[in-house]
């Protein structure tokens, strides 16, 4: 018996935090909501999740320079961001930065679940 | 007492009594009046502004590609204490596509080592796009960790040749100039944006409300409370700012009068400010130079249809001096500022070809903000002697009483009265109680003694005062603002 | 007191009619003021009084969008959206229209059959005529975020009447609907707009897609000489997107 999967969700939007929370409820999954990037690593590094959701504008510290501060800090948990327009070269500077998987919002619970599936599989 | 004084004091002033108080009962109520007037325009404007801006369409414009960039330029001189802060929070804006240029203006403390600590800046090779003098730039830096903030280092040379040198280096077609000790809220270019893209003219330059940071709650950087200060000295100040932005500014900005926005906080268009000559160095209002300059530039090249705006939102929070010697100082050097640029730019007195501005806010900011203080002071001080001496007319002392004190509070009153329509406003009923309060004590003393420091100010500006004196730099964001 | 001071004003008045004008003036304009503070107190009051209804009522529906999320069976949703009290109606329209914004795909199209069978569009739309300016506007708002091809006719007859600011509102909504029927309509509206607002025009356009992109060469080509030169650029490098690589 495997024990109860974990995410981490950095989102500052209060209407998205609760539509994350419900998807991730439904799914039998223990989730944990922060709204600011600034204490990230202190808190991945004992909460130990299995997915981390990164929102890629947050006020305090930014997205990206939250995941090159877990990449850097030796954290390889895979890390799916979550960002209102895919705009090209941000993308890239994403993915330059360590993250996993890219997904545009508004969000589509079909889709979300098709690219968290991978890293929440028993 | 001298013979002179004694004959002024027991002949003169008793024969010309009657001229002299009918001509200051009128010169009290023009001044009042006018800006009664510009108030219930502006009331039109911020009712208009509040019904308009419950639609949002923020997110729209926000995604939009064609909405433009901004390039924020913050001019930053011995800033050691609160600059990381502030830089950080400008990185964190709620805007799409912007850049941050910071300018070290040759800061003799640990501001730019401060910098380059907090975002590990690296030398780049950015060519400057020229255009603009300014002293010798010894390095630009670019961040590895934030792709759009840029650090220019440059010998010192004051704030309005720093922005320059910011100009420079900026590539967005609109920049954004704030204050290195002032907390811009998240929103403030999206609000802005709105009002430049949604606007049928074009519009040239824009600036929003400067709200009181003292006594709020503020944390991380950022207003997370809007709360009222216990200093006196404060509370009179804010219901001066609430006056001056949203009676005087916003009044004018209706029919394309203004010619100032405020130095705490500005957009312009780039490529405009570069062509009229950018900020100019020797002057203490450099702000209000480039605006009058814009609209001089625009008028000569024989275009009318464009638009100076403000919009009635809290853009930025700032601290205002809670001490009298440090109030002092600076309205002094805003008068100032006010005197060099009406100088500069006197071939604008009535004349029809620069519109409102010369036919209406130049005279109104001429004759009341600039010289008529003297004529103000000259009314207290004549009041105060008849009534030593105990020759005062009953009818125009009642007159006057009702021109100076009771026209001066409801002049104040529309200023809070507007301000407690906008955003971020005053949340507890008591303080508006304190605000109304102290809109009527000021005229009984606060009032006087700030004429009194614009006569000081004239005083300098005749006698060719020059520079920016001594500055206090307490790090409004490191630590909670004195309030 | 007030006695007093009125005789005196009057004397005033008798005997120095300049100065009589002066106070009489000010004591008017000191009333304006008054009454502007007055229209504000009561307008705070109502304001804050009616947010806090308002906040209480949308908690009582928060769980339907729960069940929502939870993939629950469809009448259970709608049955946790019907409004119960009257005036609820306008809350759950808000709470399903702010949820809308920020899902797509199964909840999206649940939560837009919900609002259809719960007779929100049929409000909207007659809303669409309403005298009242701030309904027409929300409707339109509302239209736009629900999403719903039905309302395209309506919004496009709002943007030929309305003013300035309702004419914005509207094309946001159409922009937000994305149904390219509306384009011309559109197209239409910009020969009425001042040249200010074209780019702003073509930014919504662009919402449309490929369609847009077209419509807004077309304006450009059209209204060369009245685009703003500072949007130029931007512009050209969005229509630029149909001629990359495939």
């Amino acid at each position: 018996m495997s024990a109860r999967k974990k995410v981490l969700v950095f989102e500052d939007n209060a209407s998205i935090q609760t539509l994350l929370k419900f998807f991730f409820q439904k799914r039998g999954v223990e989730t944990r909501i922060e709204g600011d990037g600034t204490e990230a690593v202190p808190l991945v590094l004992d909460y130990h999740p299995d997915l981390i959701l990164m929102d890629y504008i947050m006020p305090g510290k930014d997205g990206v320079e939250t995941v090159m501060d877990l990449r850097r800090a030796g954290v390889s948990t895979p890390i799916v961001m979550l960002t209102s327009k895919a705009f090209p070269a941000d993308r890239a500077r994403a993915q330059q930065a360590g993250v996993t998987a890219y997904l545009t919002k508004p969000f589509d619970p079909t889709q979300l679940e098709a690219a968290v599936k991978p890293y929440l599989a028993a | 007492m001298s013979d002179a004084a004694w004959s002024l004091y027991h002949w003169w002033i008793p024969r010309a009594n009657a001229t002299i108080e009918v001509l200051l009962v009128w010169y009290f109520f023009a001044l009042n009046a006018c800006y009664l007037l510009l108030s219930l325009l502006a009331f039109r404007e911020v009712h208009r502004h509040l019904l308009r801006s419950i639609y949002g369409g923020y997110e729209q414009l926000a995604r939009s590609p064609l909405t433009p960039a901004m390039s924020v330029i913050v001019p930053a001189h011995n800033e050691e204490v609160g600059i990381a802060l502030t830089v950080n929070n400008l990185l964190h804006l709620d805007y799409m596509r912007y850049e941050v240029v910071v300018v070290n203006d040759g800061s003799s403390d640990r501001t730019l080592e401060e910098l380059k600590r907090a975002f590990s800046l690296v030398p780049a090779l950015v060519a400057s796009n020229g255009g603009l003098k300014s002293a010798e730039v010894r390095q630009v830096y670019r961040s590895s960790r934030n792709h759009n903030l840029l650090v220019v280092d440059k010998v010192n040379g004051g704030k309005a040749d720093a922005l320059n040198a910011g100009l420079n280096f900026a590539s967005h077609p609109y920049f954004c100039t704030i204050d290195a000790d002032v907390i811009l809220e998240p929103d403030a270019l999206q609000r802005v944006v709105q009002s430049i893209v949604e606007t049928d003219k074009r519009v040239i330059a824009i600036g929003g409300i400067v709200r009181v940071a003292n006594g709020c709650r503020i944390e991380k950087g950022r207003v997370t409370g809007v709360a009222m200060s216990r200093n006196p000295l404060v509370i009179f100040q804010i219901v001066e700012y609430f006056r001056a932005f949203l009676c005087g500014r916003t009044g004018f900005s209706r029919f394309n009068g203004l010619m100032i926005i405020s130095g705490a906080f500005g957009v312009f268009e780039r490529a405009l400010a570069v062509e009229a000559g950018g900020y100019r160095a020797d002057t203490v209002g450099e702000d209000m130079d480039l605006i009058t300059r814009l609209h001089d530039h625009m008028r000569k090249k024989g275009e009318k249809d464009y638009l100076v705006k403000f919009v009635p939102d809290p853009v930025c929070w700032t601290e205002v001096p809670t001490t009298l010697g440090v109030l002092a100082r600076q309205r002094r050097r805003w008068q100032r500022g006010l005197l060099e640029v009406l100088s500069a730019n006197a071939h604008m007195f009535l004349n029809p070809r620069f519109g409102a501005v010369g036919l209406v806010a130049y005279p109104l900011l001429f004759l009341f903000e600039g010289w008529g203080i003297l004529i103000e002071l000259v009314g207290y001080l004549f009041f105060a002697i008849l009534l030593e001496r105990g020759q005062v007319d009953n009818d125009v002392a009642i007159a006057f009483f009702f021109v100076a004190v009771v026209c001066g509070w409801a002049l104040s009153l529309s200023g809070i009265v507007l301000g407690e329509m906008t955003p971020k406003r005053y949340p507890k009923l008591r303080q508006v109680f304190a605000m109304t309060a102290f809109a009527l004590i000021e005229n009984l003393g606060y009032r006087q003694f700030t004429s009194f420091l614009r006569l000081l100010g004239n005083i300098d500006y005749l006698a060719g005062a020059r520079g920016w004196g001594k500055m206090e730099r307490r790090g409004l964001l490191r630590q909670q603002v004195k309030a | 007191m007030i006695g007093r001071v009125s005789e005196v004003v009057a004397g005033v008045i008798v005997g120095r009619p300049s100065l009589g004008f002066v106070i009489v003036a000010t004591i008017a304009l000191l009333w304006l003021v008054l009454a502007m503070a007055a229209y504000l107190v009561v307008f705070r009051a109502y304001h804050r009084g009616r947010r806090e209804y308002r906040s209480r009522r949308l908690a009582a529906y928060q769980p339907a969008i729960e069940l929502v999320l939870m993939e629950e069976p469809y009448p259970a949703v709608v049955a946790a959206l019907t409004p119960r009290l009257a005036g609820d109606g306008d809350c759950v329209q808000e709470l399903v229209t702010e949820n809308m914004r920020h899902l797509s795909g199964p909840p999206f199209e649940t939560l837009r059959r919900a609002s259809v069978e719960l007779g929100f569009v049929d409000d909207n739309l007659r809303a669409l005529r309403s005298w009242d300016r701030h309904r027409r506007g929300h409707a339109m708002e509302r239209l736009g975020l629900l999403r719903c091809e039905e309302a395209v006719p309506g919004l496009v007859r709002a943007l030929a009447r309305e003013d300035l600011d309702l004419k914005l509102v509207a094309m946001r909504a159409l922009a937000a609907i994305g149904d390219p029927s509306a384009l011309p309509a559109i197209h239409a509206a910009a020969a009425a707009l001042p040249p200010g607002l074209l780019p702003r025009l073509a930014s919504l356009m662009l919402e449309f897609g490929a369609p847009g992109r077209d419509a807004v060469r077309e304006l450009m080509n059209r209204r060369a000489a009245d685009f703003p030169q500072v949007s130029i650029p931007a512009l050209l490098k969005e229509l630029a997107q149909d001629w990359e690589s495939p």
